[in-house]
């Protein structure tokens, strides 16, 4: 058996400027389990921080699976519903009469063994992909993640959904598990971010995006002294990551990390290209590729990346294999992107890529007496809204060489004619 | 009162500035439908999401010196289309 919760008497989440106790959070969770219905699975939209943690304790208390869904799109949901008819949903109105300030002295606890929750990722196309997680697996997540991160109790504000599996590290299991309480809200503008990190207390610290980072850091945005800003999802540059350390005079550190294995590794950005492996965790080069081993897995996990092994404890990225790209947080394949753009009717030939340099992919389309606005809508029934290329160009032909090949400078010269 | 599908003047310079933050090639600004969802289709509207969604709240601060907030009620309903982005952002700066 695993606590569900540290249950001490450290506020668990700031809401409307007080901190909501572990003792009534428990208690409030205890009243949202009764009330849950006779199902096995629970799907939690919500996205205040207070009802998704509230949602996740009370099925867990049901002994029921919490299932994630890789976004929060119609067609996602339906899905999910589909291939889990026991199920039923917690959005943010299942918080109704719920009572936080009562307290329970309980600590509740569940089989460590007990898989908690599911999440899925969409991959470019295709299925969603299921990965479950036991809570004994997710706990030493949480305990590996807070001895190299949160030194010091601290409190969090978070721009990034708690349903990904850095949301759910970083938003969920550092509060409950890892000595941090966070503030209720999901801001999203800059200026959101600033309300957010002014009605909390020091210390602070931000979870956020390179995304986000970008709009705050254009804008200039002033706020209270954070300890640290937190950031994975996409590709962080270090100029970025510089100007964030100069204007809020704070330190930048970015997660690496898989839904399969969590966070594998750390760094600051600004100190350069080697990555801190988390602690008691080992990287191994095998014939097969390279192999991540920790407490939390149950068997070494294959990774994507190319890695360069630097001593036992860092490592540094060598590149991710050309057709394995991320944009905001998820992961997706370009042959993938271009066998689905083949498929749709009416185009005869066609490439998705990623230009250099660039934030979204890019398509060149051979599709004679079809819009591309057509293909774009085509597309996204098959394809995750942040992989829809942009520029989508059409042409008489592809800048195929005498090979057949296409090369990125071709590529790149087609696109902008 | 404007044409329902004409652009004002104000809705033109609107559209040129999305254009350009988004790099929405192919596109002419003096074409978007003022009243076309600018989020999710791509046949009827610009098919925009929530990067892009940073980036003209970006945009609106610099060009027009609007802070977007999502407390804000009237902002909630601003990103439905150029027209409503328009109006908004018309309205916080007068």
């Amino acid at each position: 058996m695993l606590p569900l919760i540290n249950n001490d008497a450290t506020p668990l989440i700031w809401r409307d400027g007080h901190g909501i106790t572990r003792a009534g959070f428990i208690h409030a969770a205890q009243q949202l389990a009764a009330r849950l219905a006779d199902r096995t699975h629970v799907i939690n939209l919500c996205a205040s921080r207070l009802g998704f943690m509230l949602g996740w304790t009370a099925a867990a208390l049901r002994n029921q699976v919490t299932l994630l869904p890789p976004n929060q799109t119609e067609a996602a949901l339906q899905l999910l519903q589909r291939n889990f008819p026991q199920h039923s949903i917690i959005d943010d109105r299942s918080l109704d009469k719920l009572d936080w300030n009562s307290k329970s002295s309980a600590t509740p606890s569940i089989d460590s063994e007990h898989i908690i929750a599911t999440l899925f990722t969409s991959g470019s196309t295709g299925a969603p992909q299921a990965h479950a997680k036991t809570w004994a697996s997710l706990t030493r997540t949480a305990q590996l993640d807070a001895q190299r991160c949160i030194p010091k109790p601290i409190n969090l504000v978070a721009t990034v959904p708690s349903q990904h599996m850095f949301g759910l590290q970083t938003t969920v299991l550092l509060p409950l598990l890892g000595g941090c309480a966070i503030h209720d809200s999901k801001p999203f503008f800059p200026a959101d971010i600033r309300a957010a990190l002014e009605s909390i207390p020091a210390p602070r610290a931000l979870i956020t995006t390179p995304a986000h980072l970008r709009a705050c850091i254009a804008v200039n945005l002033q706020i209270p002294e954070v300890e640290f800003v937190l950031c994975a999802t996409a590709f962080l540059s270090e100029e970025l990551a510089r100007q964030t350390e100069v204007m809020w005079r704070t330190t930048v550190l970015e997660f690496y990390g898989s839904t399969e294995a969590g966070a594998i590794g750390t760094r600051r950005t600004t100190e350069g290209d080697a990555w801190l492996l988390h602690p008691g965790t080992t990287i191994s080069k095998e014939m097969a590729g390279t192999y991540y081993h920790a407490p939390h897995l149950s068997a070494p996990l294959l990774l994507n990346d190319q890695i360069e092994l630097l001593d036992g404890q860092q490592f540094r990225l060598l590149g991710r294999d050309m057709d394995q790209i991320k944009i905001a947080g998820k992961r997706g394949s370009l042959n993938e992107m271009t066998q689905a753009l083949m498929n749709i009717p009416g185009v005869k030939d066609g490439v998705v890529f990623m230009p250099a340099n660039a934030e979204r992919t890019a398509a060149l389309v051979v599709a004679p007496g079809i819009s591309s606005n057509y293909i774009l809508d085509q597309l996204a029934l098959s394809v995750d809204a942040v992989f829809l290329p942009r520029p989508l160009v059409m042409l008489e032909q592809l800048p195929r060489n005498e090979m057949g090949k296409l090369t990125q400078t071709a590529l790149l010269q087609a696109l902008h004619i | 009162m404007p044409d329902a599908a004409t652009l004002t003047a104000d809705e033109l310079i609107m559209g040129q500035h999305l254009v350009q933050t988004l790099n929405l090639d192919g596109v002419q600004a003096a074409d978007i439908a003022p009243d076309a969802a600018l989020f999710g289709n791509h046949a009827e509207g610009l098919g925009l999401d929530s990067i892009d969604a940073l980036e003209i709240a970006l945009m609106i601060q610099q060009h027009y010196g609007v802070e977007l907030r999502s407390e804000d009620k009237e902002a909630r309903t601003a990103f439905e289309s150029l027209r409503k982005l328009t109006q908004f952002v018309l309205f916080k700066r007068s």
